[in-house]
């Protein structure tokens, strides 16, 4: 070991993200819907005991029908009241049962657009709104491909997890796409590609466990009642949560829908949404 | 001085100093030494360029009957195996293999990051931790490793404090220490170990004789450096906090592979550093040698990896250890075409000044030494004035062999290419995209340079002999 970016490269994989603890603040809640009255009250009972975690001092808010027709002026409301959290669903404001595939034009905006959280919930007329599947948030599931770093993330998964309940902080790697690289690495004669893949694939999955553990005795110190769970491997995204949300039976998935390229949407988030139709999706 | 070297450098003289003969000699010195300083320009490597000098020197010499190459020497080994010094070649083989392996524990990582959550993230303390740690492991190591690791430490934990407009002027501060360092023992840096050699000069004197300067110089460097480059405390609680956080996020358990290698490591490190001191004094160690030392403890160091030892063989920097072959041939070439005499005899004009003036022959060849060692490679410089010291009968304990320790150490700091390890501060600024010509770095390290210098010159002349 003796030259620059030998060493260069062991203070930084001895360098690490520190996970800072920081109980999310959600004091403010607005519920957008396109129901009629009783309906409407019957999502609002719904919710409200889902997400029953977030206590009693929470301000509920409420538009519908007319007033949440056009998605900017919902975008404006939304902004104008500073609320810390949105509650709908999909299909808003379109037919849910012909377009299942979409989460409508309403969420699109609010998702990508809305300063506060989104939670999206299954269309209250679908066979994926039970109450079975409401009942509380036991089982939450962070969901990202960078999770090192990413406080926010943890925090409200953290906060919308029951006390006492299970947090799976998940970590997936696609696998295609470390493929494609260790073809490009495997046509380069000066690079060892066993070793190449060896050691990428470990250094790729150690920084999210290394994180892991940060969170979970950050968390455990700070006295916060839950179990951390750890999901880090490598895979294809949608099969990967397909069987952990099968297998643990996930109340609610947190997922990142913003970010400054707008790739969220685009990348992880948008396939995420449309295909698990049956599990709420808290998008940040 | 290698008893195989005396050998062959005290032969009947056949060539006049200052004849046709001996200039021709001497201007192929001073191509070697032209081209070393341009090393950079004509891209070839010093390995090539002192060996391709030293192909002519010996052929030159032998066609024109400078060298007595068949005969005067009673071995059957060649004559250019003889000019080599085999010691000196051995001590950086062994303790560069020695260091190499030790670093596999994880030690000098685990001593460079325990010193970064320390200093909680201060940029003053930082520098003054990395300044000292800069100084110590140039000592301890050599000069080129330790500004590697601290160097490449100070780029990302700075990057991590999001304080990359100091980065320059730590990596300034620490490259200045690193000669500064190289002074403080006999193993140190290369010019230590040639003159210690020729001068007879044991490992625990070197120490006594030069700790307080290395003091000196460090907290002056250090202190001037805060302040040039505008490196001070942390000021609110907040930015402290921050900062704080920020290096508690660095494991310095992360490199360590195993924890009885990493003790391991630390016990061999102290072990080589007291034995090398000892050498003199232990006995049949004494007979052997420091290159026996430094090349024992390296092989034992090996074992932890016996079968994979050649990615260490690799990893030796086999450019220098050719280069300073190839150089002593050079330097053996000169003496006998009589170079070293004629430089000698305009060195003894220098040497004189004392008899006129005390002290001015000394602090004249310092600040001489310091000059040549800025704009070429100061361990040809070291070799030659060591070789032309010894021909003059110098005495052991004359500060004139300090002057040149001193000097060329020191004179590393004035330019970029005046030190291997000043060039691998520059090296990790360029990585780091930051600006740094050749002027540049000398406007800003001139002020440095010239205080260390004087207060060298100042030592030698009037504490040392206190020592």
């Amino acid at each position: 070991m003796s030259n620059i970016d030998q060493f260069e490269s062991v203070f930084r994989a001895a360098s690490r993200e520190i996970y800072q603890y920081e109980k999310a603040s959600i004091n403010k809640v607005m519920i957008v819907t396109d129901l009629e009255a009783e309906e409407m009250l019957a999502f609002e009972t719904a919710v409200k005991k889902f997400i029953k975690v977030l206590g009693a001092g929470v301000v509920w808010e409420t538009i519908s029908g007319d007033d949440s027709k056009r998605p900017d002026v919902v975008l404006k409301t939304i902004e104008e009241s500073q609320v810390d959290l949105v509650v709908t669903y999909r299909n808003l404001h379109s037919d849910y049962s012909s377009q299942i595939y979409s989460l409508g034009t309403h969420l699109d905006m609010m998702s990508q657009k809305a300063s506060a959280a989104v939670l999206v919930m299954p269309h209250p007329k679908s066979a994926e709104f039970t109450e079975k599947i409401l009942e509380n948030t036991n089982h939450v599931m962070a969901i990202t491909d960078h999770l090192n770093g990413d406080c926010r993330l943890v925090n409200m998964a953290a906060c919308f997890t029951a006390s006492g309940g299970v947090l799976r902080l998940s970590h997936v790697e696609d696998e295609k796409s470390f493929e494609h690289v260790m073809t490009a690495l495997s046509q380069i004669p000066e690079i060892d590609t066993d070793k190449a893949r060896e050691l990428i694939s470990h250094r790729l999955l150690k920084d999210p466990t290394d994180y892991i553990a940060t969170c979970t005795v950050t968390l455990a110190e700070a006295g916060v009642h839950l179990t951390v769970e750890q999901v880090v491997q490598f895979g294809c995204h949608l099969s990967v949560y397909r069987q952990v949300i099968e297998e643990h039976q996930v109340d609610l998935l947190v997922m990142h829908a913003k970010d400054e390229d707008q790739m969220a949407m685009h990348g992880l988030a948008y396939p995420l949404a449309v295909e698990f139709r049956h599990v709420p999706l808290l998008m940040l | 001085m290698n008893p195989l070297l005396l050998e062959v450098s005290h032969v009947q003289a056949t060539v006049e100093a200052f004849s046709p003969t001996c200039w021709l000699f001497a201007s192929l010195l001073l191509g070697l030494v032209l081209c070393l300083a341009f090393e950079e320009k004509i891209h070839a490597k010093k390995s090539v360029i002192a060996g391709f000098f030293a192909l002519i020197s010996l052929l030159l010499g032998g066609v024109m009957g400078v060298l007595e190459l068949d005969s005067g020497h009673g071995s059957h080994l060649p004559y250019y195996i003889l000019a080599i010094d085999w010691g000196v070649i051995c001590i950086i083989l062994g303790s560069s293999l020695f260091v190499d392996v030790t670093s596999r524990s994880g030690l000098f990582t685990w001593v460079a990051i325990k010193l970064t959550k320390l200093s909680k993230g201060d940029p003053l303390l930082l520098l003054w931790f990395y300044g000292l740690m800069t100084v110590i492991f140039s000592a301890v190591l050599n000069n080129v490793t330790a500004m590697i690791i601290v160097g490449s430490l100070t780029a990302v934990s700075l990057d991590k404090l999001g304080k990359n407009d100091k980065l320059l002027g730590f990596l300034l501060v620490e490259g200045f220490l690193t000669n500064i360092g190289g002074l403080l023992t006999l193993i140190s840096s290369v010019p230590n170990i040639i003159v210690g050699d020729a001068a007879g000069i044991s490992f625990l004197t070197f120490f006594q004789k030069v700790w307080l300067y290395v003091l000196l110089a460090t907290i002056i460097t250090i202190f001037i450096g805060a302040k040039k480059f505008g490196i001070i405390k942390l000021k609110s609680d907040k930015e402290k906090e921050e900062a704080a956080l920020l290096v508690s996020g660095f494991n310095e358990n992360d490199g360590i592979e195993s924890r009885g290698f990493f003790s391991f490591g630390a016990l061999m490190l102290v072990l080589f550093i007291v034995v090398i001191a000892a050498t003199s004094a232990l006995p049949v160690i004494n007979k052997l040698g420091m290159a026996f030392v430094a090349l024992a403890f390296a092989l034992i160091m090996l074992l932890r990896y016996k079968s994979a030892v050649d990615q260490f063989y690799k990893g030796l920097d086999w450019d220098l250890l050719g280069f300073f072959a190839a150089l002593f041939v050079v330097i053996n070439v000169m003496e006998h075409a009589q170079v070293l005499a004629m430089i000698g005899d305009g060195l003894s004009f220098i040497i004189d000044l004392d008899k006129t003036q005390t002290g001015l022959g000394t602090g004249t060849l310092l600040v001489t030494s310091a000059g040549f060692s800025s704009v070429t490679d100061n361990i040809p410089l070291a070799a030659m004035l060591a070789n032309i010291l010894q021909t003059l009968n110098t005495a052991g304990d004359s500060n004139l062999w300090w002057s040149v320790i001193f000097g060329a150490n020191l004179g590393g700091n004035l330019t970029p290419i005046g030190s291997a390890s000043t060039l691998v501060a520059v090296t990790i600024m360029h990585k780091h995209k930051l600006n740094m010509s050749f002027v540049g770095f000398v406007k800003v390290a001139l002020p440095f340079a010239l205080i260390q210098i004087i207060l060298a010159t100042m030592y030698v002349l009037f504490v040392l002999d206190f020592f």
